[in-house]
Parts: structure tokens; C-alpha cells; sequence
């Protein structure tokens, strides 16, 4: 197993950790579920998100993938990026810095809606390891 | 719903309201980390603290250059707090008597609601991990009988009213003194109500921001949320659909 792969299972792992401890919160409404393991997960997230997009630039991954595989790609690519940017406001405020009221305000919602976007690609990513496209090879 | 009503047209400034907060929730001097000469002048200019912090969780707000402008600054205890919406851990409760309350409990510090409170009401303490604002008195008012709000009992001009919300909004509209209401559903659906003979601008009091980018986000994400899940079902299918097209047609119909 590549690099690559290696850091494409490990994002997969800890956004699939994430969204499920912070579905009951953001998505359902109740309360946060072990919020210290949100945390871990989401600073391995962070990790791994910046080392596959150096890779993946250098390797040019995107031109690999295309119809489904490309629309799973870019829209993993946004969520797990929004994720990563909501998941470093959060922090910025728990280390007390200032942060603009509308983007205090904006932090939980757009965190709600990554979420949902991150539900949908791992929909579009179970059918393709369910159905995976045979090799033309 | 209950609110407080704070007519600005009676208060005295004589700041009973901070001293009767500080000894129902046993709160510390507004002594700690500062030095002898910022308590003086502290003391100098408003007779104790004049913004809010983890022992202070209501004011009486000084203007040095107007001392006829002033109010007593607290949580507004809003009917649709962005603490509440804005809390990553669901620590902020509003219950229906329209108080808004930090359980200490599952407050994380996370600070989000320190800084999407259109009023700059919570305060992080330090030296406990958490937020703390102004409770409306909660333990108070769910007794039974219920008892009134801390500062409301000591304020001795009855500048500090609490009851019911509409009969407390009657009661200022009647005042023929009053000129400006806000809250309470006037301006702003909160359970603490300001009444003043004069604009709120002009005695310092911020109104509430709307912020055109957090309204808009929160009114489409559970249906932007839907619809993306929704089309990555349909994609879902659709890869999975073509797929077992191709294999029918590399099998010659057979499938």
C-alpha cells in the first residue's frame, strides 16, 4: 500500500470517527458524545488532510478519478477541508483568540452542514467499494 | 414566558442590583488580579466594576464623559441565543421560564458563545475552565413559591421588575415616561426588557447585529444537508446501476 492510500484510509477513519461521535450534536440535536475523542480524531485529521493534499498535488491524484469516483473526490476533498477549517476555529477560540461575531455565529452551523456533505460522500464511497470498476488491464 | 424589566427611567445607579448578585451566587470581589490603583479607580469611576467578568455578572455601565449616561448591563437571556446555537458541547440551556444557563458540568471552554454573543455577555474564567454569565437567577425563580431574581429583590427604587413577559411589556408601554423598549419581543425576542426615555445609542447600549452570512447558514443547512444526502443516494445508485449494465452487456444479455 502507497503513501497515498495510506493517508487516504487514515482521513476515511477519522472523518467516519468524527461524524459519528458529532452526528448526535450537530445533526440530531442532542448532546456531544466523548467530545476528548472528537478532539483526537479531529487534530489526526488535520494531520493527514495537509500531508495527502501535498502528496496528491505532487501526484496530480485528481486526473485519476472520474464520474463518481471524481465527484467523491472533490465534494471528500471540500468536507474534509471545511471540517478541518471549522475544527481550527474551534480552537483558536478555545485558545482565546478574537474571531469576527458573524464567524463565531457561522462555526456550528457550517460545521452541521459538513457533516451531511460527509454522510453523502461516504454514501457515493460505499457503492464504489461495493461495485468497484474492474481494471481494463 | 418570564422576563425582567429594566426600567432605565428609575434606576439610581446605586448598584444594589451587583452587590445582591454577588452574595446569592457567592461570587468573588472584583479584587482578584488587579492591582490596588485599577481597584481604586475602578472604584473611583463606577462604585465597583464597570464590565462584566467571571465575579461580575451584571454592571452598571459608566460613561466618564456623561455621567447621566448609564444602564445596568446583564445577559438579555434571548429567546434564540447564539450561546445556545454556537455551544459545541450543548452546555447552554434556554428553558421555557426564558432563562439561558451554562451547566458547568459540560461546559468544555470552548469560548464560541463568548464570541457570538451579540452582546458580549459570557465571561470565560479562567482559573474553572468555563463560562459564566448571569443565570436569571434560575435556582431563584424555579422554587416553589418562585422567588424573584436577586437583583430584583434588592433594587430599592423597583427599577428591576420580574414577571410575565407581556404584562411587563404592557407595564412599560403604559409608562408615559418611557420612550424606548427593547426586547421582550420589541426589537428583539429576549426575556430581559430595556425601557429608557432616551435612544439606547445615546446611554451606550449596543443593539444586536443580524449577520447576514450565520441567519442564512442556519436556515439552509438541515435542507442543503437533505438534499446533499440525497443526491449522493442517487449517485450511489446510479454508479451502482451502471455497473451491473456493464456486466450484462460483457455477459451477453445472460444476467
Amino acid at each position: 500500500m502507497n503513501t497515498e492510500k495510506m493517508l487516504l484510509w487514515a482521513l476515511a477513519i477519522c472523518v467516519g470517527i468524527v461524524t459519528i461521535l458529532s452526528v448526535p450534536k450537530y445533526i440530531l440535536g442532542g448532546d456531544a458524545f466523548m467530545p476528548l475523542a472528537i478532539q483526537i480524531f479531529s487534530f489526526l485529521l488535520g494531520a493527514a488532510f495537509v500531508l495527502y493534499l501535498l502528496i496528491a498535488f505532487m501526484n496530480k491524484s485528481w486526473s485519476k478519478y472520474s464520474g463518481s469516483g471524481a465527484i467523491a473526490f472533490w465534494a471528500g476533498i471540500i468536507a474534509v477541508g471545511l471540517l478541518c477549517l471549522t475544527g481550527l476555529l474551534i480552537l483558536m477560540a478555545t485558545l482565546g483568540m478574537h474571531l469576527p461575531q458573524w464567524l463565531a455565529q457561522s462555526v456550528v452551523p457550517l460545521r452541521a452542514l459538513t457533516f451531511w456533505v460527509v454522510i453523502a460522500v461516504g454514501i457515493i464511497l460505499l457503492s464504489l467499494m461495493l461495485f468497484p470498476k474492474k481494471s481494463t488491464a | 414566558m418570564k422576563a425582567k424589566l429594566i426600567d432605565l427611567t428609575r434606576c439610581t445607579e446605586c448598584r444594589s442590583c451587583i452587590t445582591a448578585c454577588e452574595n446569592w451566587n457567592k461570587l468573588e470581589p472584583h479584587t482578584i488580579g488587579k492591582s490596588a490603583s485599577e481597584i481604586k479607580a475602578s472604584y473611583e469611576a463606577s462604585n465597583g466594576a464597570w464590565e462584566l467578568s467571571k465575579e461580575d455578572w451584571t454592571v452598571v455601565t459608566l460613561d466618564p464623559n456623561n455621567p447621566r449616561n448609564f444602564y445596568k448591563k446583564q445577559c438579555m437571556h434571548c429567546d434564540d441565543p447564539m450561546c445556545v446555537k454556537n455551544c459545541p458541547a450543548n452546555a447552554i440551556t434556554k428553558y421555557d421560564n426564558g432563562a439561558v444557563v451554562v451547566d458547568p458540568e459540560k461546559c468544555e471552554g470552548v469560548r464560541l458563545c463568548v464570541e457570538a454573543c451579540p452582546f458580549g455577555v459570557p465571561v470565560f474564567d479562567e482559573s474553572e475552565g468555563v463560562v459564566k454569565k448571569c443565570t436569571l437567577c434560575y435556582d431563584r425563580i424555579t422554587q416553589n413559591p418562585g422567588l424573584e431574581p436577586a437583583c430584583v429583590k434588592a433594587c430599592p427604587s423597583k427599577a428591576v421588575t420580574f414577571g410575565e413577559r407581556d404584562a411587563l411589556i404592557g407595564k412599560a408601554k403604559a409608562n408615559p415616561n418611557i420612550k424606548y423598549i427593547y426586547g421582550g419581543g420589541e426589537e428583539y425576542d429576549s426575556s430581559v426588557i430595556y425601557a429608557s426615555a432616551v435612544p439606547f445609542d445615546q446611554i451606550g447600549f449596543e443593539k444586536a447585529q443580524i449577520h447576514g452570512i450565520p441567519n442564512l447558514l442556519e436556515k439552509i443547512v438541515n435542507p442543503l444537508g437533505a438534499a446533499a444526502v440525497v443526491g449522493g443516494v442517487a449517485i450511489a445508485a446510479m454508479h451502482a446501476l451502471k455497473k451491473r449494465e456493464n456486466e450484462v452487456k460483457k455477459s451477453g444479455g445472460k444476467k
